[in-house]
């Protein structure tokens, strides 16, 4: 381990511990070059220029802004879902305050024998044939609000347990898939709707016509043969526009008891009568 | 990573630059630009293992340090036209190697990240892992001296740059003063005062060496 001697040309170190240092780093052992060393500054010299160091590819400016502008492009966009999403929500509220009967689906022959027992002598606070004329685009709003928001969607629970029971789904699933329901829950359902109406599914059912709820109103899918609709005349791809005069273009249930008589059909555009002799 | 001693790498040194020895490094230079590929393998043979050692020395880092010696040569090798022979070769290619030596001590501050199985340990535990037992006779005296080396080499790499380029060129390298002045591009005053400075905070550090 050889000891450097200080250069005696120099001015020496005045300090004893500053001079202690310099002999200690002095007495460093030396590293060498590996092997390769020259061979590979000459690859590098081949390769036709030095290495630059590399440029920052973004100012410091920008760099620092971009957190920022991260947590913004963030929060604008719940900002933006949620004021865009508040409208569809007041509708889905709206219709969830007129349609749980129409989704609660109850075996037709309870909900038939129901109403007669307990239907309320005054009839219900909220009239399925007053939502047209208050909302008339109800409908449309809604599917599209439970086609961005599925978690708003209410299921075929009642009213007051739709906020508790947000699963998803869509409305058609909703009205042709019957529930099992619980004896407990299926006679409140039923009572239920015994108050505010008659699903307009069964009224049709009843009188022979399988419909479904699409966003044009009820669509025939297909009659019944011999049904009282088939004799007289209701073909599949008619749209039932309304059921003993009430109208069904914007309604899933029908807010009176019906027979099904008299109803009216949308067919090529226009709207036909028919009279249902059961 | 290979140590030697100073004595030996001199007189290695002396022995590969057999050819070329009476040449000043100006010949060399010149005779490279007049496309002499073998003086500058000369010029590479003379410097390499001091310009590594200074590196090493100065960022504690043997592959990084061999990495940017490379390097210095290679920017050496495409500056030579702009090389004025009014200074001296070895002040200008300290120079260079000093300046890729801070710009890379910037760059690790730049690319510093926080550990975070770092947070839970102390610098001693950092290197401790499991090593099965050496039954082998225990040469205390190389086992000090790596360690002594390893300390001192630590709080050089702890000096602030300023104080660090100066003392590592004067004490490891044994630069003059007028040499380092002329490297680090500053005043003979402040160069001394830095290596001073320098010294007295790697004193405190290493009290238990001196």
């Amino acid at each position: 381990m050889g000891n450097k001697t200080p250069n005696t040309l120099e001015p020496q170190v005045t300090d004893q511990g500053e001079e202690k240092i310099s002999r200690l780093l002095s007495s460093l052992p030396r590293v060498e070059a590996p092997g390769d060393f020259g061979f590979r500054v000459k690859a590098r010299i081949a390769d036709g220029k030095p290495v630059q160091e590399r440029p920052m590819w973004m100012p410091l400016a920008v760099k620092a802004a971009m957190p920022l502008v991260l947590i913004l492009f963030v929060g604008g966009y719940f900002a933006f879902t949620t004021f865009y999403t508040e409208p569809g929500s007041a509708d889905i509220a709206a219709v969830e305050s007129v349609q749980p009967a129409a989704v609660t689906e109850v075996p037709a022959e309870r909900a038939a024998d129901i109403p007669a027992e307990i239907e309320p002598a005054n009839p219900p606070v909220v009239l399925a044939r007053d939502i047209p004329e208050t909302r008339p685009a109800a409908s449309a709003p809604v599917r599209t609000a439970s086609a961005r928001t599925p978690a708003r969607t209410p299921t075929r629970r009642s009213v007051d347990t739709a906020d508790s029971n947000r699963g998803g789904g869509s409305f058609d699933a909703a009205a042709t898939q019957p529930r099992k329901l619980s004896p407990n829950e299926d006679v409140a359902n039923a009572a239920e709707t015994a108050a505010k109406g008659q699903p307009a599914g069964e009224v049709l059912t009843r009188i022979g016509i399988n419909a479904r709820f699409s966003e044009n109103g009820w669509k025939a899918e297909s009659v019944s043969p011999n049904t009282a609709a088939s004799k007289a005349g209701v073909k599949a791809g008619d749209i039932i526009h309304s059921v003993d005069g009430q109208t069904m273009t914007d309604l899933r249930s029908v807010a009176k008891p019906a027979t099904g008589k008299k109803i009216q059909v949308l067919r090529d555009g226009k709207i036909v009568d028919i009279v249902i002799n059961p | 990573m290979a140590f030697d001693t100073r004595e030996s790498i001199r007189l290695e040194e002396s022995q590969t630059s057999m050819p070329e020895e009476k040449l000043s490094d100006h010949a060399l230079i010149e005779a490279t630009r007049n496309g002499d590929e073998t003086a500058f393998e000369e010029i590479v043979n003379r410097y390499r293992n001091s310009i590594t050692n200074y590196l090493y020395r100065f960022l504690n880092d043997y592959e990084e340090a061999v990495d940017l010696a490379q390097e210095t040569f290679v920017r050496v090798y495409f500056a030579l036209d702009r090389y004025h022979t009014q200074f001296a070769f070895s002040t200008y290619i300290y120079r260079i190697a000093t300046n890729l030596a801070i710009s890379e001590l910037r760059r690790r501050k730049r690319r510093r990240v926080l550990s975070l199985t770092g947070l839970f340990q102390t610098e001693e535990d950092s290197s401790v892992e499991f090593q099965p037992p050496d039954t082998r006779i225990l040469q205390d005296d190389e086992l000090v001296e790596d360690e002594r080396s390893e300390v001192i080499g630590r709080a050089i790499a702890a000096l602030p740059e300023k104080y660090r380029v100066p003392v590592v060129l004067r004490d490891v390298e044994g630069k003059s003063y007028d040499e380092i002045a002329e490297i680090m591009e500053l005043g003979l005053g402040t160069t001394k005062s830095r290596i001073s400075r320098g010294r007295g905070l790697l004193k405190e550090k290493l009290q238990h060496y001196i």
